[in-house]
């Protein structure tokens, strides 16, 4: 029974959505099918339709700037429109068709911040193609 | 284990310019180490975490407390000893810090043992162990 260990060595990655950069630590992505049900009349229930959600991915990291500590939020007003959407690359996978749908930033008291962005696709998420 | 956690941070902390650097366990001689500055790493705890099973292979996540100990001539002051310190293991320590592991704590003490003044330096580390399942 052979045994290998292997300590792990992992930064933040730079998120670039439109012209703002975030250095992400912490990632989520969650979506959901939702089911029509209807009752019969013999007292049953049938699912009638379903539809699959779209996926919410969530990027969070830090933001550390000591000239301009809020330079965050300027850069989050560009690319909040509705009617952008971003292709977004990320440890080997690419989102695409995203667009903004709520961002947090959060100052605690420290020197830096915590922020946080959501973004909405109904696309797959598909690996990264290797280049040929 | 252990000793596979120790070697990689001694050769980490090597390839970064740290000079000499020794395992704790590798029971050489303080005697026959350098004269000058050495540095020993050795482990002050480790902890596993729950494991995860995969079907050829359990996946073990763990955190380790390294404590590298940067070892002063004899007669030596604490000046020079926090100089070595900055100038040759902090640069090397910043280099391997991330998400995963950084420096922690410094503290330093008189070692009667071997009548030297010794600067530790506490740093976490955290990785996961791989082990070949014998049966799923």
């Amino acid at each position: 029974m052979s045994a290998v260990t292997e300590l792990s060595h992992r930064t933040a990655e730079a998120v670039t959505i439109g012209d703002l950069t975030l250095y992400c630590d912490e990632f989520r992505a969650s979506a959901a099918v939702v089911y029509s049900e209807q009752p019969t009349v013999s007292g049953d229930t049938v699912i009638t339709n379903c539809c699959r959600r779209a996926t919410r991915i969530t990027f969070s990291g830090k933001c550390y700037d000591p000239e301009a500590p809020l330079s965050f939020l300027a850069g989050i007003n560009d690319i909040s429109t509705a009617s952008d959407t971003y292709t977004i690359h990320y440890r080997g996978e690419v989102f695409s068709d995203c667009r903004v749908q709520s961002f947090s930033a959060d100052d605690k008291g420290g020197d830096f911040f915590f922020v946080s962005i959501t973004l909405i696709t109904s696309e797959p998420i598909a690996p990264e193609e290797e280049p040929s | 284990m252990l000793t596979d956690i120790i070697n990689a941070a001694v050769t980490a902390l090597r390839s970064c310019g740290a000079g000499e650097v020794y395992s704790a366990f590798d029971a050489y001689p303080t005697e026959l180490k350098s004269r000058g500055f050495f540095t020993v790493v050795g482990t002050g705890g480790l902890e596993y975490c729950t494991p995860i099973y995969s079907y050829s292979t359990v996946f073990i996540p763990f955190r380790a407390k390294l404590e590298i100990s940067v070892t002063a001539p004899e007669n030596s002051s604490m000046t020079s000893l926090y100089e070595y310190f900055d100038s040759k293991i902090a640069p090397a320590a910043d280099q391997l810090s991330d998400l995963s592991g950084r420096l922690t704590k410094l503290s330093l003490k008189h070692d009667s043992n071997i009548g030297r003044l010794v600067l530790t330096a506490e740093m976490s580390v955290s990785g996961v162990r791989h082990v070949e399942r014998s049966s799923p």
